[in-house]
């Protein structure tokens, strides 16, 4: 029976003691490299997830419109006592205005309803592809209780003597047309009751998330009421299935409140288009030879509504690009100053060799030693790696939302590095191991 | 004596590169590639969190709210509670000049953001072709644009605002207290604006016009707008606000914040404000010595107190501290970036101990020939400041294509990050310290060989 060969660690520990900063330097220099390199993995691959994070909506046949209106008080206008305080006269010609744009703003949505092959037409104050600022909503929904309606009751009046859960959420104002041009399936309560009328109020419609995180299921929404510092107490309608209104970068992306009321005053506007299907390109011709003539005196802008045209796609693949761009270089870089060093350290121990070799170590033998030699570097190395790659992961939750710690791209950085140093050991190794053992006493 | 030293060693030093030319470009090479990647890294940062405009110290910011649920207890303790004072700033609508009467030396200025339109006069031909129902006629000026370009960031300000904040022009002034006050139609424009509208520099003078409405350009700004302006942290990481106009301008174009709270008042008068429960005012004020702060305050409560109104008063620094910018991905990135150069300043360690094994023999030669230790130590040490000056200045080489990359793929906003003197120079004085660090111990050691080890192996 043949006797396995005994591991004997003994030449090792001892070149480990004669040289211990040189193997404390390997070993931080692996652990630095796993710890940056799946940092910077983890990080692209949360940029890469952004910018291919689905909006949540059936994109194919939807076209968005954009639009701003200008519109301005006239010249003259008597500017009051109070400098910054609009007087009488002025709030008049406000008023004015506000109507004007808001009669242009009707218009334009009459003048895409009466191109052939548009199924619905729809307002909304926010969209995924908005480059523009603007903030989430703190949310504090009254289970049970129907509040008064939007616009009636006093913003700061409690609707409701036990109020659940505050949470963040955005705010889309819209009006009843919205179900039938966002295709939004209503999963509990219903979508009646969401145009608002002269005496009657319209409520909200409110996404899975926003539903599971104010009253604690989905079930619960419907009938309760939702509160917000941008709108009065609303009545929940009903629950929709999940749909991102904001960038991916921003919280809490797909809890949003569809509120059915007339949004707050503002020039610019966006119209949601639903083409029927496969005509969404004769559509957005059209729209856009519709508008064509508006060009000189506002700005309108007709596309279709693609979640990957949009900034937060740019940014996220842009980044992705740039963060694997600098692995790789990271990766040359620590395998380049291993092989160089190996190879030089390598050099350095060729009468070390030359004994051992005389001592009747076989060439395998040699290659063998260097490679474990590497082996307990790259393993204790690749632990602190580990170790501060989560800690750059407890950093990058504060930053990167709903990012997680991605064993997968930690081993792959750990199965990389690890051949890495395997390959910048074994050509040194190899080379050493052809010294002959009469080096060994040439400088004896 | 000094000097020369300096340079007799840099000679040597130069020499006993070349004898290693291998580990050397190695050395480069590995510190190029970790210097580059932290010059990135830099850029970014020195774009969010660099040098920008100067605010005067005496800068104060007023708070006058009576809502019972403010704005601040909304957002605490949720992921958008560092917003809480972006939002407060948001609402700063004129109501604030209600204040002005309080006959206390002082300059102050409100200010928010909106979205406008903006182009230049289209040619007079054109624009006698136009529909009588479109903008006001423009005063003409040259060539203009035929339609309209996006909305854009725009910002409502008093004439104080340029001094307060210390935002420099590169040509023209700001608007004056009594321009302002009559009303004028003059607005000052980013650099950003000045080079996209008047390529040719002939912006100064010229014409705009915003939503419809002529404005005459009396000052452009010298630079690109910063990343975080502190007028406005809200505003930090967006795309920068390319014109700057007249408070009062806001109600002839009819533009409010572009966040507002939309259960603000906005009565019509005086009265009805003062009658409301919901102020919600900010602004910022320069009180300069104590006594014009103590009259201020004093100023405050009278105006408020009777109403139980509360009012905060505060400096920048106050106002930073208590509302501490979030942690974000551009500091993440800079503090990874950092450990990128340290982590190539070890394989540099190393390599410069290799390099000081292979030059075992030469060191002991000059250790046999009476060299000190400390003319060995100083020259390892101008050896691996070399090596990493030369990494230093070469990292250029990837952080200006990263950064050309950046800036037309990325563009995550319209402020582009550029390679700087200021930029160039945190880079190579990082790369050389690092380098520095990392060769005290390398440079130790072979300082310490005994000759006999050396010399005893011949």
């Amino acid at each position: 029976m043949q006797v396995p060969p005994r591991l004997d660690l003994g030449p090792l520990l001892r070149t480990l003691r004669r040289q211990p900063m040189v193997f404390a330097l390997v070993v931080l220099e692996i652990a630095a490299g796993v710890a940056t390199i799946s940092a910077l993995l983890m990080a692209g691959r949360w940029y890469g997830r952004t910018a291919d994070r689905p909006s949540g909506l059936d994109e194919e046949n939807l076209i968005l419109v954009s639009t701003y209106t200008p519109g301005a008080v006239g010249a003259g206008r008597d500017q009051g006592d109070v400098a910054g305080v609009a007087d009488v006269a002025a709030v008049a010609g406000v008023a004015a205005v506000e109507r004007s744009v808001r009669a242009q703003q009707e218009a334009d949505r009459r003048l895409l309803r009466a191109i052939p092959d548009v199924e619905a037409v729809a307002p909304v104050t926010i969209t995924v592809l908005d480059d523009r600022w603007c903030y989430p909503t703190l949310f504090t929904g009254f289970t049970g209780v129907a509040g008064a309606p939007p616009h009636q009751a006093g913003p700061r009046s409690t609707p409701s003597p036990s109020p659940s859960r505050r949470e963040m959420g955005w705010t889309v104002y819209s009006d009843g047309d919205l179900l039938a041009t966002m295709h939004l399936p209503v999963i509990a309560g219903t979508a009646a009751g969401t145009a608002p009328g002269p005496d009657r109020p319209g409520g909200a419609l409110v996404t899975r998330t926003f539903a599971e995180q104010i009253f604690g299921g989905v079930a619960r929404a419907p009938g309760s009421t939702i509160a917000s510092e941008q709108s009065g107490p609303t009545t929940i309608l009903g629950v929709v299935e999940d749909v991102r209104m904001r960038m991916p970068f921003m919280p809490n992306g797909r809890s949003v409140a569809f509120v059915f009321a007339p949004a707050p005053f503002d020039h610019e506007a966006r119209l949601l288009v639903r083409a029927r299907p496969g005509r969404r390109a004769a559509v957005l011709a059209r729209a856009q030879d519709a508008f064509a003539p508006d060009a000189a005196t506002r700005f309108v802008q007709v596309r279709a509504f693609d979640s990957t045209d949009s900034l937060q796609h740019r940014i996220g693949s842009g980044l992705l690009r740039m963060l694997g761009v600098f692995g790789v270089m990271l990766g040359v870089v620590v395998l380049m100053g291993a092989l160089a060093s190996t190879w030089f350290l390598v050099a350095q121990r060729t009468r070390q060799i030359g004994v051992r070799r005389a001592l009747g170590a076989t060439r395998a033998d040699i290659v063998a030693y260097f490679l474990l030699e590497s082996t307990l570097t790259t393993a204790l190395g690749s632990a602190l790696g580990v170790i501060g790659a989560f800690t750059l992961y407890l950093m990058m939750r504060k930053v990167f939302s709903e990012i997680s710690f991605d064993l997968g791209l930690i081993g792959a950085t750990l199965l990389l590095l690890s051949v890495a140093s395997i390959l910048a050991t074994l050509i040194p190794a190899l080379r050493a191991a052809r010294v002959p053992p009469g080096v060994a006493s040439r400088s004896l | 004596m000094a000097l020369s030293l300096l340079l007799y060693h840099t000679r040597l030093a130069r020499m006993s590169l070349r004898r290693d030319p291998g580990l050397s470009a190695t050395i480069v090479a590995v510190m190029t590639v970790v210097s580059g990647i932290f010059s990135t890294g830099l850029l970014h940062y020195l774009r969010f969190y660099g040098p920008g405009p100067t605010p005067t110290p005496a800068l104060h910011h007023v708070e006058v709210e009576t809502a019972a649920r403010t704005l601040l207890d909304a957002f605490q303790g949720t992921t958008a509670a560092p917003n809480a004072i972006a939002a407060r700033m948001r609402v700063s609508y004129p109501h604030y000049l209600l204040l002005a009467g309080s006959h206390i030396p002082a300059r102050e200025t409100g200010t928010f953001r909106a979205r406008l339109l903006v182009r230049r006069p289209a040619p007079p031909s054109e624009a006698a072709e136009r529909s009588p129902s479109g903008p006001p006629p423009p005063t003409g000026d040259g060539a203009g644009d035929a339609a309209w370009r996006c909305p854009r960031n725009a910002r409502f300000v008093n004439a104080d605002f340029f001094g307060m904040f210390g935002l420099e022009l590169g040509s023209g002034a700001p608007w004056t207290r009594a321009e302002e006050a009559a009303h004028e139609a003059v607005v000052v424009i980013s650099k950003r604006l000045g080079d996209e509208l008047y390529p040719a520099g002939d912006a100064l003078g010229a014409t705009l016009l915003v939503n419809g409405v002529p404005y005459r350009i009396v000052g452009i700004c010298a630079a690109h707008g910063p990343t975080a302006p502190p007028w406005d942290p809200a505003a930090a990481g967006g795309a920068q606000d390319v014109l700057y106009l007249p408070f009062a301008e806001h109600e002839r174009l009819v533009v409010s914040p572009e966040m507002p709270i939309h259960v603000s008042p906005r009565g019509p008068s005086t009265t009805d404000l003062l009658a409301s429960q919901e102020i919600f005012v900010s602004y910022w004020t320069e009180l300069p010595t104590e006594e014009s702060r103590r009259a201020y305050r004093v100023y405050l409560d009278r105006t408020f107190g009777a109403r139980r109104v509360p009012v905060v008063l505060r400096d920048l620094p106050a106002l930073r501290a208590a509302f501490a910018p979030p942690p974000t991905a551009v500091g993440f990135f800079m503090l990874l970036t950092t450990t990128i150069l340290l982590g190539g300043g070890l394989i540099m360690t190393r390599l410069l101990l290799a390099k000081g094994l292979a030059r075992g023999d030469e060191l002991g030669i000059f250790r046999a020939l009476g060299a000190p230790r400390r003319s060995l130590f100083s020259r390892q040490l101008i050896e691996a400041a070399l090596l990493s000056g030369t990494a230093g200045v070469l990292s250029m080489l990837i952080a200006g294509p990263q950064a050309f990359f950046y800036n037309r793929s990325v563009a995550d906003t319209d402020i582009p990050i550029s390679i700087t003197p200021h930029s160039f120079g945190i880079t190579l004085a990082a790369t050389v310290g690092v380098g520095l660090l990392c060769a005290l111990y390398p440079a130790w050691r072979a300082s310490t060989r005994a000759p006999t080890v050396a010399l005893g192996r011949h």
